[in-house]
């Protein structure tokens, strides 16, 4: 069991959660905006095992809790307004770091190695976010 | 290390009641409960959708491929040429033949609907003019097949934004963040009339009582923790719990296909991730640690010796390609498949043809098929959006790099020694669904179902399609039927339950149950599979339920809802042994494998099994296969499309 609780204040229960001191899931505190004006930040909303906590102070990122939850879908990232900004940034799973090998070279990569070759900045076919357009 | 402990940000209330009264109820906003939900609505009900996480992300966030659109103006057979070309055969005969003809039929219909959503299904913007898989005049993208185009290559990231704005726009009543935990019935009974269901908040702990005229369950149907043997995360959906068929079991619904199940259940590798020609990478070239192409093969094992033939079955002297059928020893329509995805490569490797490991040669494909491949179809697919993004930050550039591939040397799902890379990881509950009839509507009155929640296979545009269908058959089942009257000790009942591991202040976590369940699988049903050890998981299960289940703690709402699914993994798997206890045979397409019964399905039991909870006991039955062209059904897919369908023209 992750959370504790105690008598609040008032006698009401409060709970608390531990952070986790794991990265897989990492904020860059300076184009994070925690989604400042919305209702919940689009990542926390968009997380599909819920290990997002919004952050108790407006505009600060939200905080990572049950990180051996994550199950790397990506969905928050996805739904990051700056994450080409680098505001969110999941670090792939050691276990799912495959490799590649350049065809040329025949030099050897994976995802995740100590100084990595330059990033292929191709967007994808559309682009990372392609429009939707009511027709 | 010190862990710095914060307060749970969402006010926590457990004595809170919301009673929620609707028409239509969809439970689950993936895919199939968006269908329904807006099939529903537009036939003027009051509907309320609920989603265990948010429907913003609900479901596959995405989807790379349609298959089976035939009624796109390209597509060049018909369902009925179709269905007579695949003929019958194992892989086909256990699939759902409902939900797969209507999709046959209305595949394009569904997406042209979302099109006008704004959700994007050509090339609109042109960036693959002249492409030999495109059709200039429409712009539609196809794959596998490029002669009888059955299949889309769609932008399938934009389907789910439309589709929450639409439910949105519609003002569709959406509950996000509840799990629904039970069905209400008509006097509290199993197996009478469905009358909403019960539901937790995973953030709040509030209670909701849904009562609803109409139930479409629409939830995944699980078990990606039920044999996971690294016991980890990794891959690990709040959908894989198969709450909500466990909720039918409880409530006396008949379930068939519950003994399926496929090796997997999380692979440590990122599925599409790795440079695997199958559906989505197909036709992908592989080529070996030394650069020596790996060829294709037919049917029939001869070798392919020019690209095209991967894709247009007339150069091989077939009608069509399926999407997936080499897998199947007796399709008559078979796809070619790259040699390393047969037996054959195995041997061939120890012979020291080919040097290990392999890998995928997008940099020697054409530009196109590399760009609908990677750029596209690897940017667009529910998983692998964010794939594209780490690969390419991390320097992977489809131009110039061969992405390694981690199963090479494996025939199917059915074999169980790969040459390079992992070994299965697990076996996950696969195929078990509700039976239903062509309303979709369940052995229980007032239950409808669609998606993951129907027995059999249900990918993204099966699930479409049959919620678009359900939900206008709830929706009218709605219209004609009384208001439900809500037993109220049915609810205290689950209320008492549900709560339980909230009062105790010693016990074990969800993780440990879900462990247990795992060992017990583990041991037991394991790749050979004895009547013995079959019962003897019933035993360790049963333990299980009655010890442990009943000293799971939770300390957070969050953790209550864990709590509860672990209980339906727990319950999941026993509802799988009782169905593969009752198969006595041996199926290679439902991944079961006999001592007593070696017989690869034979013609005793190629059939449907079924199971359904009865007093103290479990009612197991059976339907023949095709069970829907059957009486009291008409005797045909047409006739019965044509009688069932719930619009006019489509």
């Amino acid at each position: 069991m992750n959370a504790k609780s105690k008598a609040g204040s008032r006698g009401e229960k409060k709970v608390y959660i531990a952070k986790s001191n794991q990265s897989i899931i990492k904020f860059d505190h300076k184009s994070c905006t925690g989604c400042a004006n919305l209702k919940e930040p689009m990542c926390v909303k968009a997380c599909r095992t819920d290990m997002l906590l919004p952050n108790p102070v407006k505009g600060k990122p939200p905080t990572v809790v049950y990180a051996d939850e994550c199950c790397a879908c990506g969905c928050c990232v996805h739904a990051c307004p700056r994450a080409l900004k680098g505001a969110i940034t999941m670090n792939w799973p050691l276990a799912m770091s495959v490799r590649w090998k350049r065809k040329d070279t025949g030099e050897h990569y994976r995802i995740r190695m100590p100084n990595p070759p330059p990033p292929n900045t191709k967007p994808p076919v559309s682009g990372y976010y392609p429009k939707i357009k009511r027709g | 290390m010190g862990k710095e402990l914060i307060e749970w940000p969402y006010p926590i209330d457990y004595n809170k009641v919301n009673i929620v009264d609707t028409d239509v109820l969809v439970l689950g906003g993936g895919i199939a409960g968006s269908w329904a939900a807006l099939a529903a609505i537009k036939r003027g009900v009051k509907v309320t959708i609920v989603e265990e996480m948010d429907i913003f992300s609900a479901g596959p966030a995405g989807v790379d491929h349609i298959v089976y659109a035939l009624d796109n103006p390209c597509c060049t057979i018909s369902p009925e040429e179709f269905i007579e070309g695949v003929g019958p055969w194992q892989y086909w005969d256990y699939i759902n033949g409902i939900s797969h003809y209507i999709m046959y039929r209305e595949g394009y219909d569904m997406l042209c609907e979302l099109e006008k959503m704004g959700a994007k299904i050509r090339d609109t913007e042109d960036e693959f003019k002249g492409a030999e898989f495109r059709d200039d005049e429409t712009k539609l993208m196809f794959a596998y097949d490029y002669d009888t185009k059955h299949t889309l290559r769609v932008w399938g990231a934009t389907f789910r934004p439309a589709l929450t704005a639409e439910l949105k726009r519609q003002r569709v009543s959406i509950h996000n963040r509840v799990k629904v935990t039970s069905f209400l019935t008509e006097g509290g009974e199993e197996g009478s009339r469905i009358l909403g269901a019960t539901g937790i908040n995973v953030r709040t702990g509030e209670f909701y009582v849904f009562k609803a005229k109409a139930t479409v369950l629409t939830t995944g149907r699980g078990g990606n923790r039920v044999w996971d043997y690294r016991g980890g995360s990794v891959a690990t959906l709040p959908r894989s719990s198969g709450g909500g068929l466990v909720m039918a079991w409880n409530a006396g619904a008949e379930l068939a296909n519950m003994e399926g199940r496929a090796a997997g259940g999380g692979d440590p590798y990122p599925r599409y991730g790795t440079g695997n020609p199958l559906n989505t990478w197909y036709p992908c070239t592989m080529i070996d640690a030394k650069g020596k192409e790996i060829p294709y093969v037919d049917g029939k094992g001869n070798i392919l010796t020019s690209f095209e033939q991967r894709v247009h079955p007339s150069l091989l002297g077939q009608r069509f390609f399926l999407e997936r059928s080499y897998r199947n020893g007796n399709s008559p329509v078979k796809r070619p498949v790259s040699l390393c995805h047969t037996p054959k490569f195995a041997e061939a490797v120890r012979k020291g043809e080919y040097t290990l490991p392999i890998y995928a040669d997008l940099p020697g494909m054409p530009e196109d098929e590399r760009r609908a491949i990677f750029g596209l179809m690897i940017a667009n697919e529910g998983m692998t959006w964010i794939l594209y993004k780490n690969y390419a930050e991390a320097g992977f550039d489809p131009d110039k790099d061969l992405l390694q591939a981690y199963s090479g040397g494996t025939s199917s799902r059915y074999d169980g020694s790969p040459l390079v890379g992992t070994k299965k990881s697990g076996y996950r509950s696969y195929l078990g669904g509700l039976v239903h009839d062509w309303d979709f509507k369940t052995s229980l009155e007032g239950l409808y179902a669609a998606g993951e929640s129907l027995f059999s296979v249900h990918y993204h545009g099966l699930a479409a399609i049959s919620g678009r269908w359900a939900g206008a058959k709830a929706a009218d089942y709605a219209k004609d039927t009384t208001e439900p009257e809500i037993f109220d000790e049915q609810v205290e009942k689950e209320r008492e339950r549900v709560y339980a591991p909230l009062n105790r202040t010693e016990g074990i976590d969800w993780k440990e149950l879900n462990a247990g369940v795992s060992g017990a699988m583990r041991t037991y049903g394991g790749d050979t599979l004895t009547d013995e050890m079959l019962n003897l998981a019933l035993v360790w299960l049963k333990e299980l339920e009655e010890k442990e289940a009943q000293e799971l703690i939770a300390g957070s709402p969050r953790e209550l809802a864990r709590c509860l699914q672990s209980m339906e993994v727990l319950k999941l798997a026993e509802m799988w042994t009782h169905a593969a206890l009752t198969r006595k045979a041996s199926c290679r397409f439902l991944t079961i494998s006999k001592l007593e019964y070696p017989d690869n399905d034979p013609p005793e039991w190629h059939k449907f099994i079924t199971i359904k909870k009865g007093q103290d006991t479990v009612e197991v039955g059976d339907r023949p296969l095709y069970y829907w062209n059957k009486q009291p059904y008409a005797l045909t897919y047409k006739e019965n499309y044509e009688r069932h369908k719930p619009w006019g023209k489509k």
